[in-house]
């Protein structure tokens, strides 16, 4: 479980910080990162991952500091940002020699994801196109066992076919102590994954929750008209996506993760974020 | 349970095991390198040996014996020569003392055993072959393996601090590492330049031969000469004295900022 208690980071001590006063629990599961361009989602994921300090509060796996420099807290997690270059001719040299460190990683995994992208780990890495380095990155960091994962803009340079691919590998890689949470910006792409959202703007956070806890207040509906007690909506050819405050008699609805991220970025945000903290209290 | 793993039984204190998986992690750059380096070195040793002319000789010894410690002052380059994998880097499970030892170990001694022992020993061997040697050459050459303690001492703290520096760079900095690397090195030698040649002027003018020798073998002048100015630099303690302790204090504080930076593993 991660733990980010007021948690802060500037750059520079005089410089604007890149994030400020995240508070938020997220647990085990797959978790959505969104926000804005500069907001501050890389940020977190390096204070996550141990490789910035928190300059403000702390940042805590499993009740320890993320930024240790003790091996086994170290193994806890890893980051596999957008455009990581992995040192090696090969993603298998890489892994022969990397993987050392992780007792939790699994050779079966890492062949078998390989295969699922339709690689065989011996392509040289120079020459492999932005989309399958991706590929043979990611089915490395999948198969390394964390118990946090962090995935920055996992699906930026994959085709459909692939995307699909990955779904079903997160879907499938992970067991219940595991903790992924991927920064993207193309919400919808991985949507039915998600188990919650960490969700911030200007380096602050906007929201931090479960999808059950999200459900049991919010409601997320499709019509032909809009509803009268929606506190946001959009209208699509021939229907009209909207939330309205969720009502006990109902069963949940899934959440629309993107319609979530457009109204928490519309004029309408302070409402939604009212009505969560309102069903909360 | 990964089977390849060394590190999954070892504390989290101290470990060899680790350094030397961390050393493993490298290989595949620091196989490269050690090889082209080595290649170089015989290279040079065989150039020592060929016999030629005084002046080409002196010429070539010259060229070696300066290009030699630029081999080892920008080997750390290395951790930058194929893109930025510090991100990959900061994450590997390791203690900071671990990633460190392996620094030191492989740019302070291995690579400099690398470069220096092989042209060392061509050195050494040229003055055994008397069919190859110019007088002049040779004084240098028995120079080179009698120089005072203080005054090797002296050479080491300026190679380890080229060295630190650009090591420094690839460690710490984010964007244009080589060049804040190779900027860094020559900031350091032009420093090293400019107190050697404070060194020099005042050891010339202290021992009072500011007007030069005059003499008709010029052999024996040089050899002579150089004698001389080594002797009288060992013997101007309180410069060679300031000299050491600056560049004492420069290799410490810079051992001190790599150890910081990769303990804090910030990027």
């Amino acid at each position: 479980m991660i733990e980010l208690k007021d948690t802060g980071f500037s750059y520079s001590r005089k410089g604007v910080p890149a994030l400020s006063g995240v508070t938020a629990i997220i647990p085990p599961g797959i978790h959505l990162l969104a926000g804005e361009n500069g907001a501050g989602k890389t940020t977190l994921l390096h204070l996550i991952a141990g490789i910035s300090r928190p300059t403000e509060g702390e940042c805590l796996i499993d009740g320890t500091p993320a930024a240790s420099d003790n091996p086994s807290e170290i193994r806890r997690a890893f980051l596999l940002e957008e455009n990581m270059k992995f040192p090696g001719k090969t993603i298998r040299d890489f892994a022969a020699m990397h993987s050392r460190f992780y007792p939790g990683f699994s050779q079966e995994a890492f062949i078998s994801n390989l295969m699922a992208f339709g690689l065989t780990g011996d392509e040289p890495m120079k020459s492999l196109s932005l989309g399958n380095r991706k590929k043979a990155q990611l089915s490395y960091a999948l198969a390394l066992g964390t118990e946090v994962l962090l995935l920055d803009e996992p699906t930026n340079a994959l085709d459909i076919q692939s995307k699909e691919i990955l779904r079903r590998l997160l879907a499938n890689n992970l067991d219940d102590r595991q903790t992924v949470i991927v920064a993207t910006h193309t919400v919808t792409e991985l949507d039915t994954l998600f188990d919650g959202a960490v969700m911030i703007t200007r380096s602050r956070l906007l929201f931090a929750a479960t999808e059950e806890a999200i459900s049991a207040r919010l409601a997320f509906r499709v019509g032909r008209v809009p509803d009268p007690e929606e506190i946001y909506s959009e209208i699509q050819i021939g229907r009209v996506l909207g939330i309205t405050p969720a009502s006990e008699d109902e069963e949940p609805t899934r959440v629309d993760w993107r319609l979530l991220y457009s109204a928490l970025h519309s004029p309408q945000r302070d409402s939604i974020l009212e009505t969560l903290r309102k069903t909360e209290s | 349970m990964n089977r390849n793993s060394i590190t999954a039984t070892l504390p989290d204190s101290f470990s060899w095991k680790r350094v030397a998986a961390i050393a493993a992690y490298y290989s595949p750059y620091t196989g490269r390198q050690l090889i082209c380096y080595l290649a170089v070195s015989l290279l040079f040793a065989i150039l020592i040996l060929l016999p030629s002319g005084e002046v080409a000789q002196l010429g070539l010894y010259t060229t070696i014996w300066a290009c030699i410690p630029l081999l080892a002052d920008f080997a750390p380059i290395m951790l930058a020569k194929w893109g930025d994998h510090r991100i990959v880097e900061r994450l590997i499970p390791a203690r900071a003392s671990e990633k460190y030892i392996f620094y030191l170990i492989y740019f302070m001694i291995v690579i400099p055993a690398s470069v220096y022992l092989i042209p060392l020993a061509a050195c050494r061997l040229y003055m055994e072959i008397p069919a190859i040697q110019s007088p002049m050459l040779n004084e240098i050459n028995a120079m080179q393996f009698t120089v005072a303690p203080l005054l090797r001492t002296l050479n080491i703290l300026c190679a380890s601090s080229a060295i630190l520096t650009c090591l420094y760079a690839m460690i710490h900095c984010g964007t244009s590492r080589i060049i804040k690397g190779v900027l860094g090195v020559f900031a350091v030698k032009v420093a090293v330049g400019i107190m050697g040649a404070v060194y020099g002027i005042a050891t010339v003018v202290k021992s009072g031969f500011i007007d030069g020798i005059n003499a008709n073998d010029k052999h024996q002048i040089s050899a002579q000469s150089q004698e001389m100015m080594i002797n009288a630099m060992t013997e101007n303690t309180p410069y060679l004295a300031t000299m050491l302790t600056i560049l004492g204090i420069y290799v410490i504080v810079m051992l001190w900022l790599i150890y910081r930076d990769l303990k804090q593993r910030n990027l």
